[in-house]
């Protein structure tokens, strides 16, 4: 049996190790980033395709929890990597190109939202028509209710993107600062009312409250 | 707020946001659509198209849009995308179109709609085309699946359009020749020919053809500037089609999709002819991004020199046939029953309050009509209690060839079963029943009504009830 002492030992470095790994692959990520990168702003358009598909899932996962369509996730991603793709010459490095990527999906996302709320306050008969029915079925509700996505859609827009790129994705606080154009301070702020919203609208759920 | 409000997490607190994360991770991301990359590589070439065609400033049109890289200034983004546009236009002008010729995909597209709806642009021409439209789509009264048209065209008001039609179960084919010769139109159908007095929205062959709308629709989609217009791109030159050099065009899949016109709701690539803008091959993509109709043009020939004969109109058939009216709108249930030719299946009960709306009833699909007049084919709407279209019943002969799509397997009631499909924010339940075609839709548009939406259980709940009246 292995002594205390040595089991510590065993875990350090394997915990070493992984550190290691993980260390070389994001190492390993960045450099092929950086070549597709380069071949992307001399117009190589397989090269920007390959460059976009590193961050692709990320991309759609804060699109769609923002527009909440898979249709206008899709409509809003083309938008953004054409504009992407436009402005790639003016790309300075100064961020990292997936916070770049964030920040123009981001803002396309929240262009589509404004259009959509302003046209909410001039409805016509034909856009009321179309938009979704007062009285969902109840069955849809209930299990909407335990979900996290719900309580995810129940936030402000920039709450959610916020605590989308902090806790799903990783970011770190100035990175999504610079991504949605804020102080770091502010990300802090809505990243804790976001936490604390979420939580408080699953523990409800668990407990079989109702939601406001 | 500053940093110092927020003080260091606890162990606990940490270890409570990583759970969240984990859980955040795990939310479902929707796959793209299908066809996404073809879309957005499409759209990609354009943009470098339109920066090398800048024989001036090769890259010029990249480097004046905005610094994305910085927070967000929307005038820059503004000046940018502004400038972008104009350089664009500039760039397209330089392509080898002709010099008049429009420089976005949306002026392309309208200027293609124009030349297929009004001869803009056409010199005299000759040309066969092949509509082919796959079954697949809801469509209360679908294109027969193959139309040849054989088309000389001396003018707007002098042309001739032969089209050979399949019978939408193949059962065989049928010839319809309409001549245009000034303001009046002969019609030869089944040897008989009447001749009609041309209105202001009969004027060309392919207004006539019916079963082109879906492209022309499409077109002047990507045209127009509405909340509906569909993205639009050129894809650069296409292959030499029939000696012509084409143009590519990439349409979009519709915002608005409707089911009247399916075929026009996915995406489409048209390839025009780089000077007249004529379609000359054209595929479009329905519902699930399968394709749904194809459009192929053959023997083109431009600048002929027509016989007088080959538009001299025919003499009118003396018998008469009786006039029935194609579409009819019905007051009542009962006014209904009196105009069909055999009793319809009305529903024995209806649901979450809805209410009888609109009955029109309509010579159904491949059915010239009886001695009668009698109507073969009708759409109930049925309205929920805010009085707003939520429902609709169709029902037509069994051999109908409305709405053979597939979905998912339902059962309506024991022994009686329906396939149910929903997508693009409507569901559709169809069936066959006692020799009818039968269909429920809540929510889209169709027929020229938009429904709200009701729960899948109604429709099935209606289809249940379905019972002859008996006449």
């Amino acid at each position: 049996m292995a002594s205390a002492s040595g089991t510590g030992e065993r875990f350090e470095n394997e915990a070493g190790q992984r550190w290691d790994r993980a260390i070389e692959r994001t190492q390993e990520v960045v450099a092929v980033e950086a070549r597709l990168l380069a071949r992307a702003r001399t117009g190589d358009l397989d090269a920007f395709v390959q460059l976009i598909g590193l961050h692709d899932r990320a991309l759609r996962a804060l699109a769609y929890r923002l527009l909440e369509d898979p249709h206008q996730m899709d409509d809003a991603l083309q938008e953004a990597y054409l504009k992407a793709f436009r402005a790639l010459r003016g790309f300075e490095g100064r961020s990292a190109f997936g916070s770049w990527m964030h920040r123009i999906v981001y803002n396309v996302c929240m262009d589509q939202l404004r259009q959509r709320s302003s046209g909410s306050r001039r409805i016509s008969l034909g856009v009321a028509d179309e938009m979704p029915d007062p009285m969902p079925d109840p069955g849809e509700v209930a299990a909407q209710r335990v979900d996290l996505a719900a309580a995810l859609a129940s936030l402000p827009p920039k709450m959610r993107a916020t605590v989308l790129m902090v806790d799903a994705e990783g970011m770190d606080y100035q990175a999504v600062a610079d991504v949605l154009g804020v102080p770091v301070g502010t990300v802090r702020s809505r990243l804790s009312q976001a936490r604390r919203l979420l939580r408080r609208a699953l523990s409800e759920d668990k407990s079989g409250h109702e939601r406001p | 707020m500053s940093d110092r409000e927020y003080p260091q997490h606890s162990p606990a607190a940490a270890g409570r946001d990583e759970v969240l994360g984990k859980a955040l991770r795990r939310l479902d991301v929707p796959e793209h659509r299908p066809g996404f990359d073809a879309e957005l590589r499409a759209k990609l070439s354009a943009t470098l198209s339109e920066r090398d065609a800048d024989p001036q400033h090769p890259g010029r049109a990249l480097r004046a849009r905005s610094r994305t890289g910085r927070a967000r200034h929307p005038s820059r983004w503004t000046l940018g995308l502004a400038a972008a546009a104009a350089l664009a236009l500039v760039a397209a002008v330089a392509v080898a179109l002709s010099a008049s010729a429009p420089a976005s995909a949306a002026a392309v597209a309208r200027r293609a709609a124009r030349a297929e709806r009004t001869g803009t642009g056409l010199p005299p021409f000759a040309l066969t085309v092949v509509t082919v439209t796959t079954p697949g789509g809801f469509q209360p009264e679908p294109p027969p699946p193959r139309v040849t048209d054989r088309i000389d065209y001396a003018g707007p008001t002098l042309w001739r359009d032969k089209s050979v039609v399949t019978e939408p179960f193949n059962e065989g084919t049928h010839a319809i020749t309409r001549i245009r010769n000034g303001h009046l139109i002969a019609s030869i159908a089944d040897g008989r020919v009447s001749v009609t007095r041309a209105t202001r929205h009969e004027g060309l062959p392919f207004t006539v053809m019916a079963w082109q709308q879906a492209a022309l629709r499409k077109l002047l989609a990507a045209g127009s500037s509405g909340r509906c217009a569909p993205s639009a791109s050129l894809g650069g030159d296409g292959p030499v089609i029939d000696g012509r050099p084409t143009l590519i065009l990439q349409i979009g899949g519709s915002p608005c999709p409707s089911a009247d016109i399916p075929q026009s709701d996915g995406p489409a690539t048209f390839w025009l002819d780089k000077q007249t803008f004529l379609v000359l091959r054209a595929v479009l993509h329905g519902p699930g991004n399968r394709i749904a109709e194809t459009i192929a043009v053959t023997g083109l020939r431009y600048h002929v020199r027509f016989p007088a004969s080959t538009f001299a109109l025919p003499k009118p058939s003396r018998t008469k046939l009786p006039a029935c009216r194609a579409a009819i709108s019905l007051p009542d249930l009962a006014a209904l029953e009196r105009a069909l030719v055999r009793p319809p299946l009305i529903p024995g009960s209806l649901p979450g309050g809805l209410r009888v709306g609109r009955i029109d009833g309509s010579l159904g699909p491949g059915s010239p009509g009886s001695a009668h007049c009698k109507i073969t084919a009708f759409t109930i709407t049925y309205n929920d209690p805010a009085g707003r279209p939520a429902v609709q019943l169709y029902e037509a002969p069994r051999t109908s060839p409305a709405v053979r799509f597939p979905g998912r397997a339902v059962t309506i009631r024991p022994g009686l079963t329906g396939t149910i499909t929903s997508g693009s924010h409507m569901v559709i339940l169809w069936w066959i029943q006692d020799g009818r075609y039968c269909s429920l839709q809540t929510g889209g548009l169709t027929a020229g009504v938009r429904l709200t939406t009701v729960p899948t259980a109604h429709l099935i709940q209606i289809a249940a009830s379905l019972r002859s009246t008996g006449h």
